[in-house]
């Protein structure tokens, strides 16, 4: 659920739409959410780190 | 109807209530018996989403009109006006996240009432973003559980076990200098002063309420800012212990942020407790119930000693015969407490990993427990002990 990140950045909503998709169109999260449109690459390698989540 | 909706889509809720869709899917998927999640989990709730929103201000990530009005409404739950919104079931997430979820959704939309915006559109005050900020089930649940169990134990259950050891201690001092036969194995003895059987009793509850007490300590340390998993992702540096501080600030009770948050979450240790210190309660009163009820056999056949307060009809085809009634009560209490005790124990074993999603059927026994054994003692105060007399004939 690395997911989580997102939430504080771009809203539960928008985080829990990418997830969904991910899931669904078996894409990884990280193409997901560049499909969504909701966050740029740069920001979602520099936010979703899991060394940076605990 | 109203259309709301969440990440699984969009479910129609009656037009009239503030719950949202993950209330409403819940209520579809759990509507299970007749056990519903105990109001004072709810109360507890408001307390949570009221000391977040005031941290989450102060530290300016709430805007002043969104925290204020998540705090006016979270008072509105604590003063129990929001109370016909709480519709969930026990049986439900073994985390809570539905009831927690349900707190969000109510306290959004009638946020979103007061300042003038339009039911279910989670704007201007978000479920997930606004209520939950810095806050996950898996440590909110947990925080909402000690804190209801903490306020139960001290408002309603000591002292209802206080005044009956008061009354039980008063009847040692009445009794002090009348002697009567000891019995051990059921058998005659040598003798001893009624006094000092009664001193026992309060001895034994006297007790019973120190561990009662004792059990509180680490029901004061809570989860919150442990979120997900323990680690406190999206919480910010220094929630938890900003947190443990409002909250205790509001509930007057000396709450502190868990030491270990992988503990409180992965566990559900003290409340099991908490729970064995209610069992000890059980036991105890067991004991003494059972022995005046012995003691007041009879009135004829049987070893008569005591005098019970005749309170009503035992029996509807023996005419004039009264029962113990009182002590049948309790004792039938006492039995409910240690069968939901050994609940409890079992729920507390069965931690995963960071979690034990076993909480909902805790905190239901815990306050069912806590809730009945005050009642119980008060009943058993008023309509048996304190009328109880000594049948000197004997």
């Amino acid at each position: 659920m690395l997911v989580t990140a997102l939430s504080p950045v771009i809203g539960y909503d928008k985080a829990s739409a990418i997830a969904h998709t991910a899931m669904d169109k078996k894409l990884t999260l990280r193409e997901a959410a560049l499909t969504s449109g909701f966050i740029n690459a740069e920001q979602f390698d520099h936010i979703v780190d899991p060394r940076k989540m605990i | 109807m109203r259309i709301e909706s969440d990440s699984m889509g969009t479910i129609e809720v009656p037009a009239e209530r503030y719950w949202g869709a993950q209330t409403q899917r819940s209520l579809l998927h759990f509507s299970i018996g007749n056990d519903k999640m105990p109001k004072e989990v709810y109360y507890a709730y408001g307390y949570v989403k009221k000391a977040a929103a005031i941290v989450n201000e102060n530290d300016g990530r709430l805007s002043g009109e969104i925290a204020g009005t998540i705090i006016t409404v979270a008072n509105e739950v604590i003063e129990k006006k929001l109370d016909s919104e709480f519709p969930l079931y026990v049986w439900q997430t073994g985390s809570g996240t539905q009831s927690n979820m349900n707190v969000n959704e109510v306290i959004s939309n009638r946020s979103i009432q007061l300042l003038g915006g339009e039911l279910g559109s989670k704007t201007p005050v978000h479920p997930n973003d606004h209520v939950n900020l810095g806050q996950s089930s898996n440590d909110s649940f947990p925080t909402a559980m000690h804190i209801a169990a903490i306020l139960t134990i001290d408002h309603q259950l000591v002292p209802a076990l206080e005044k009956l050891e008061q009354t039980i201690t008063d009847k040692s001092r009445e009794w002090k200098d009348v002697v009567k036969i000891g019995r051990t194995h059921l058998q005659d003895a040598v003798p001893l002063i009624v006094g000092q059987e009664w001193s026992g009793y309060a001895a034994q509850l006297n007790d019973a309420i120190a561990r009662v007490k004792a059990s509180r300590t680490k029901l004061f340390e809570i989860a919150a800012g442990g979120t997900a998993v323990g680690t406190g992702l999206n919480a910010p540096a220094g929630f938890a212990e900003k947190f443990a501080a409002k909250l205790a600030e509001l509930t007057g009770k000396p709450f502190i942020t868990a030491p270990n948050k992988f503990a409180a979450q992965g566990s559900l240790d003290a409340m099991v407790a908490a729970m064995a210190a209610l069992r000890g309660v059980a036991v105890a009163l067991m004991k003494i119930a059972n022995d005046m009820r012995w003691l007041a056999s009879g009135p004829r056949c049987g070893i008569g000693e005591l005098i019970l307060p005749s309170n009503e009809p035992g029996s509807s085809i023996m005419p004039g015969k009264v029962n113990p009634t009182q002590c049948e009560a309790i004792i039938m209490i006492c039995i409910q407490v240690i069968g939901e005790d050994t609940a409890v124990a079992f729920a507390g074993s069965q931690g995963n990993f960071e979690l034990n999603a076993m909480r909902p059927i805790v905190i239901n026994n815990f306050l069912h427990a806590a809730t009945i054994l005050a009642d119980g003692s008060d009943k058993f105060r008023s309509y048996s002990v304190e009328g109880t007399q000594l049948n000197c004939r004997r």
